[in-house]
């Protein structure tokens, strides 16, 4: 049997491992390959982001109702069929804030910009005013958020003309002379793409918050497991241990964000090349992949911050989490928000590339600040690293027990 | 260690600590709880800094070249500090290859240190799903890889069973493992020293008590056995350094 005392132990001839990216992906590589074969926890943090956009989405939508109620003073309906005849009823229900405008095709008026549709048949005041129930078709954009306020208006007016007229011509109280057909139209080019942008932006951010809490709590746990006291004592500068760190947790939050970066790839393209600009179509996934790259980068830089300068899981978890809610805002406001922000906010990290990134899949922004918004991003990331390679002291990982 | 002093939160732990482990032998480091073994061999290890003193590993003053006193040292925990996705090959080949080995010599070296410790069968085995007595011989594979000068052990079979720590006592006394490197095994357990290392080093309270060899302390004690003779020893300078601030000479 061979002894260790046998074994000569000979340097690397080719000199693979003495350059420092060498260095830093055999430091990656475990990290990389323990996190890619945790296969529990890349699927939660695959489906965590989405279950988070159903909710963001949802306070983003009833905000953004909720506002358009309050600041909209009137709304322009395109009306199709006989307006003249239908004027005092629709005026009712409109609730004195609805403009009508007579229209061949009331969804094609929708699509070219109209707030919301309808179609009436004839006579309608007169038939309202014998009591007679009738068929309105509403029509609505619905992720726009106008749209669906002046929506709720009519359909909210109806029930008052309902029981005006029917209680002062037929005393009857529970029943309807309206029946409201209601209809989306938010195929329009705008909307989609509109609604495609905020998806994909509100879904990459969200993603990449998951991986705060994942480094943050790799880290931690091997720190308390003691793996990393064995890691500090290998022969390397501590910056490329943190580095090497940070890469390998990058990687495996692009691994886990996949299944859903992959799908929102192709929204993204789909709906770039039916309904915007060839420059945007050029440019759809390029921009996706970059993007979310540059906000997982900054997210695991993060995370991997966090795990070490805490002194204990509980300060891990407070952070993870303010991380995980900031996320969510940033979804909500920049991702999803309604007011259009000033495309200097590119320089912000994170927020700015989530907000140009927004544009520039809407058609309606400057690709060269998203490079600028991924620039800052990336820049902050790498800052961030430094500064954890900087604390990455050992005093400060094993320095309390005797 | 040469006049090594060290605080912890603002609590002295090591006193002036001095001793030496020479190469080729099994050097116990022995001391109750609380007597700041983990913090001396953490020190050695270089993953504290000493207040005051030098610390020389091999020849090599961490303080100047840290990097090269790395390359000299290898360390096994209480805790073993494993990937538990990772397979073992997987495990000793992550610490060959950051010691800057080649692939193919780390290939090799697995295969005979796997012989050596009898994991040859569990070289293609997670990490996570080993017995705990099996994960130390991976870490003491691990620490092993590069072939190192000293090898420091801190408390290895704490949490074994009688079996398993019998296991890796035997494995420690193997020349395989020794050699001819300075083996420093800090443990609380008199009998396991006593077992396993020609010369003991007995610290209490952050300051050296004991250093001699097992069987120059037993002589002088007309024959007593060594567990009673050490139990003595450290009452004594216990009494004595708690009584008096200064480390005793």
């Amino acid at each position: 049997m061979s002894t260790l005392e046998d074994a000569e132990v000979a340097p690397d001839e080719s000199g693979e491992t003495t350059s420092s990216t060498a260095v830093v992906r055999a430091l990656a590589l475990p990290d990389l390959l323990d996190g890619l074969r945790a296969r529990r926890q890349l699927v939660v943090r695959a489906l965590t982001p989405l279950l988070m956009f159903v909710v963001v989405f949802g306070i983003s939508v009833a905000r953004a109702g909720d506002d358009a109620l309050d600041t909209q003073p009137t709304w322009v309906i395109a009306v199709e069929g006989d307006l003249d005849g239908a004027r005092q009823t629709l005026r009712a229900i409109g609730g004195g804030r609805v403009e009508l405008e007579a229209s061949d095709d009331a969804s094609l008026s929708v699509a070219d910009g109209a707030v919301a549709g309808v179609r009436v048949p004839d006579g309608l005041d007169e038939r309202i005013a014998q009591g007679e129930v009738v068929v309105i078709d509403v029509l609505e954009v619905t992720p726009n958020a106008d749209s669906r306020a002046a929506v709720s208006q009519l359909q909210a007016g109806a029930l008052v003309v309902d029981r005006d007229v029917l209680i002062a011509e037929a005393g009857v109280e529970d029943a309807s002379l309206f029946s409201i057909v209601q209809t989306n139209v938010e195929l329009t080019r705008g909307g989609v793409r509109s609604l495609g942008a905020e998806l994909v932006a509100a879904v990459i951010c969200l993603q990449a918050s998951m991986l705060v809490s994942g480094a943050a709590n790799r880290f931690a746990g091997r720190r308390a497991g003691g793996l990393l006291a064995g890691q500090l004592l290998l022969p390397v500068d501590r910056r490329q241990l943190a580095l090497g760190k940070g890469m390998a947790e990058l990687g495996v939050g692009v691994v886990a964000s996949l299944p859903v970066l992959l799908p929102l790839l192709l929204l993204a393209e789909f709906v770039a090349v039916t309904r915007s600009t060839v420059l945007v179509a050029v440019l759809a996934i390029p921009a996706v992949v970059v993007t979310a790259i540059a906000l997982d980068a900054f997210t695991t830089a993060i995370g991997l911050f966090v795990g070490v300068v805490a002194r204990g899981p509980e300060q891990v978890t407070l952070a993870t989490g303010a991380a995980v809610v900031l996320s969510a805002m940033v979804a909500t406001f920049v991702a999803l928000g309604q007011v259009a922000k000033p495309s200097v906010i590119a320089l912000v990290p994170f927020i700015g590339a989530v907000n140009a990134l927004r544009e520039t899949l809407g058609g309606g922004g400057n690709p060269l600040w998203l490079v600028v918004g991924v620039a800052s991003t990336v820049g902050a990331a790498v800052l961030l690293v430094r500064r954890a390679g900087r604390s990455f002291d050992a005093e400060r990982f094993v320095g309390r027990a005797r | 260690m040469e006049g090594v002093e060290k605080s912890l939160g603002g609590q002295p732990v090591l006193r002036g600590l001095t001793f030496t482990a020479p190469s080729g032998t099994v050097t116990g480091l022995l001391g109750p709880n609380g007597a700041g073994k983990t913090t001396t061999m953490r020190v050695l290890a270089t993953l504290l800094q000493p207040d005051e003193g030098r610390v020389t590993i091999a020849g090599i003053d961490p303080a100047v070249d840290p990097i090269g006193a790395r390359h000299q040292l290898g360390l096994v925990t209480e805790e073993p500090g494993l990937y538990d996705r990772l397979t073992v090959r997987e495990q000793i080949a992550f610490a060959g290859r950051a010691h800057g080995l080649s692939a193919v010599f780390v290939g090799k070296r697995i295969e005979e240190m796997a012989e050596l410790v009898q994991l040859t069968d569990a070289l293609d085995v997670r990490a996570g799903v080993l017995s705990k007595g099996n994960r130390q011989k991976v870490s003491l594979c691990r620490a092993l890889v590069h072939d190192p000068a000293v090898l420091l052990l801190d408390e290895p079979t704490s949490g074994l069973d009688v079996v398993a720590a019998a296991g890796l006592e035997t494995l420690i006394a193997h020349t395989g493992i020794a050699g001819a490197r300075t083996v420093l095994l800090s443990t609380h357990r008199v009998d396991e020293a006593e077992r396993l290392a020609e010369r003991v080093v007995g610290i209490a309270l952050g300051a050296v008590v004991v250093d001699d060899t097992v069987d120059n302390l037993v002589a002088a004690s007309g024959g007593a056995p060594f567990r009673e003779v050490f139990v003595r020893l450290l009452s004594e300078a216990t009494l004595a350094t708690a009584g008096d601030p200064t480390p005793p000479a």
